[in-house]
């Protein structure tokens, strides 16, 4: 699928519509990346002011997604798209739902930053579950980064990585919370970090799921299969039949 | 919804027709499915009025046009020598584009055809005169005027009082050649509503340029390019994702 095919239509004013839908997704991807990427930041150079911007920065990516519902509703109120007009228009909107609620997750892992500074935990690697954390919140970030690139060039043929990995870091969480339990019970003076890195764990993994979703939204955008319904053969044989034509 | 799954009406194999020597329809094959609601959309000349009209032979009022293939309707050989071409438009009624009511009475226009099937029992026409202005939606509004002219209802009731008269014989398949086209909205509306509630006795194909209206509409819709089937699905499946390049362009207003 070529971005061209949004803006090839009779219609101008549906071209632009569409392309400006289109450009608000990745804009406000760009926004969740940095988000993301400034929890990292704050979280390991325990960075208050870092943590602080991830908590401005959820505003602005909560209007983005206001905003591209308001497109989205203008496009199928006045449009009436068919076929990949329509299903960018119904991706886009579940996109930036997946988006907004990455930002919210992101949120959580900056707020235990700024519980960490308060309490002078700091370094924090120490913390039971602390360098699971780091992996699967760097693992999210490439995922998400790898999401947003695949659908700023309307290609699937990192969909299937994407995935994977999102079952790897769902294994990784398993691994944490396990670790965490553990620190429960043999570091009761840390019980309040302990927590902390808890809802991180939990709210890393979220991310994940979302980027996971993100990108099966991609695979709908451009070829109409909506796989959340298939199994992993399934799914696995759709991208090589996909590969093959792209 | 699949079509492997319906009851065919229909069933339309290699169809050609020419207009001397033109070819309008390339080898047409297709399965019509029973009571449901099947749309032909495409641009204009690209055939789909042509086929439609094959499926009551009003084509054979047109001297230069010849045909091949075969056409049948529940087994029956629609172009056989010996079809009677009356008796097929009995069982493949038609509404066309513009409402076209005979200048008599409300009345006598819906039981025009019962008439010429030779149906003299008053009580009777007025049972099937009944049943028909119902199905139609019209019975309502009618029901107190039904001796005064039918060339004084708007265009939405005349265009709904052809389609009595239609069904009022008791079709099996009924043809709508771009049904709306003449009418606003609302009354767009109307005839829309009652072409679903139709399809619960009928098998409705019916013609549009308006995609919304077929996707509105439809069970099937059959996507139709300079003669050719291009592309034949359920409607959800083709208007959400269609597999033909050239349908996508279509129903989504690009340049093809």
């Amino acid at each position: 699928m070529e971005k061209q095919e949004f803006t090839s239509h009779i219609s101008g004013r549906l071209n632009d519509s569409l392309e400006g839908v289109f450009n608000q997704i990745l804009e406000m991807g760009g926004l969740a990346e940095s988000q993301l990427s400034n929890a990292l930041e704050a979280l390991t150079h325990g960075d208050v002011n870092r943590a602080e911007e991830v908590i401005i920065l959820d505003k602005a990516v909560n209007m983005a997604e206001f905003e591209i519902e308001r497109l989205c509703a203008n496009i199928l109120a006045r449009q009436q798209p068919a076929a990949a007009d329509l299903r960018l228009t119904i991706a886009a909107i579940r996109i930036a739902i997946d988006l907004e609620r990455i930002g919210d997750e992101v949120v959580k892992l900056a707020k235990m930053v700024k519980v960490f500074i308060k309490l002078g935990q700091q370094p924090c690697d120490d913390i039971p579950g602390y360098s699971k954390l780091l992996d699967m919140a760097y693992r999210s970030e490439q995922m998400l980064n790898a999401t947003l690139n695949a659908f700023a060039k309307l290609t699937i043929k990192d969909a299937l990585a994407v995935i994977t990995e999102e079952e790897v870091i769902d294994a990784i969480y398993k691994e944490a919370y396990a670790e965490i339990i553990k620190g429960f019970k043999e570091q009761p003076d840390k019980v309040e970090c302990i927590a902390q890195l808890l809802l991180s764990v939990r709210a890393v993994e979220r991310v994940s799921d979302h980027v996971r979703n993100i990108i099966e939204n991609l695979v709908y955008l451009i070829n109409g299969e909506d796989i959340r319904v298939m199994d992993k053969e399934a799914v696995v044989k759709l991208f090589q039949n996909m590969e093959a034509s792209e | 919804m699949n079509l492997e799954d319906e009851n065919i009406a229909i069933e339309v194999k290699d169809w050609a027709l020419f207009y001397g020597k033109k070819k309008a329809l390339n080898g047409i094959s297709m399965s019509l499915p029973e009571k449901k609601v099947t749309a032909f959309i495409g641009p204009s000349g690209c055939g789909k009025s042509t086929l439609l009209r094959c499926f009551n032979r009003m084509n054979d009022l047109i001297d230069s046009v010849s045909v091949t293939g075969d056409m049948t309707l529940y087994g029956d050989d629609m172009y056989a020598k010996e079809m009677d071409v009356s008796l097929l438009r009995r069982r493949v009624g038609m509404v066309f584009q513009k409402p076209n009511p005979f200048p008599k009475s409300i009345y006598e226009n819906v039981c025009y055809g019962l008439r010429l099937q030779g149906i003299r029992d008053k009580a009777m026409l007025d049972k099937e005169v009944q049943w028909a202005l119902k199905g139609a939606g019209l019975w309502e509004e009618v029901k107190d005027r039904l001796d005064e002219n039918a060339l004084g209802m708007s265009g939405g009731q005349q265009q709904r009082l052809c389609i009595a008269r239609a069904i009022a014989i008791r079709p099996e398949v009924l043809l709508l050649d771009e049904p709306t086209s003449a009418l606003d909205p609302i009354s767009t509306l109307a005839i829309e509503e009652l072409i679903f509630e139709l399809k619960k006795e009928f098998t409705i194909l019916i013609v549009t340029h308006n995609m919304q209206q077929a996707a509105r509409v439809s069970d099937y819709t059959a996507f139709m390019y300079m003669g050719d089937l291009i592309e034949y699905s359920d409607t959800d499946g083709l208007f959400t994702a269609p597999q033909q390049k050239r349908t996508e362009d279509y129903i989504s207003g690009r340049y093809g």
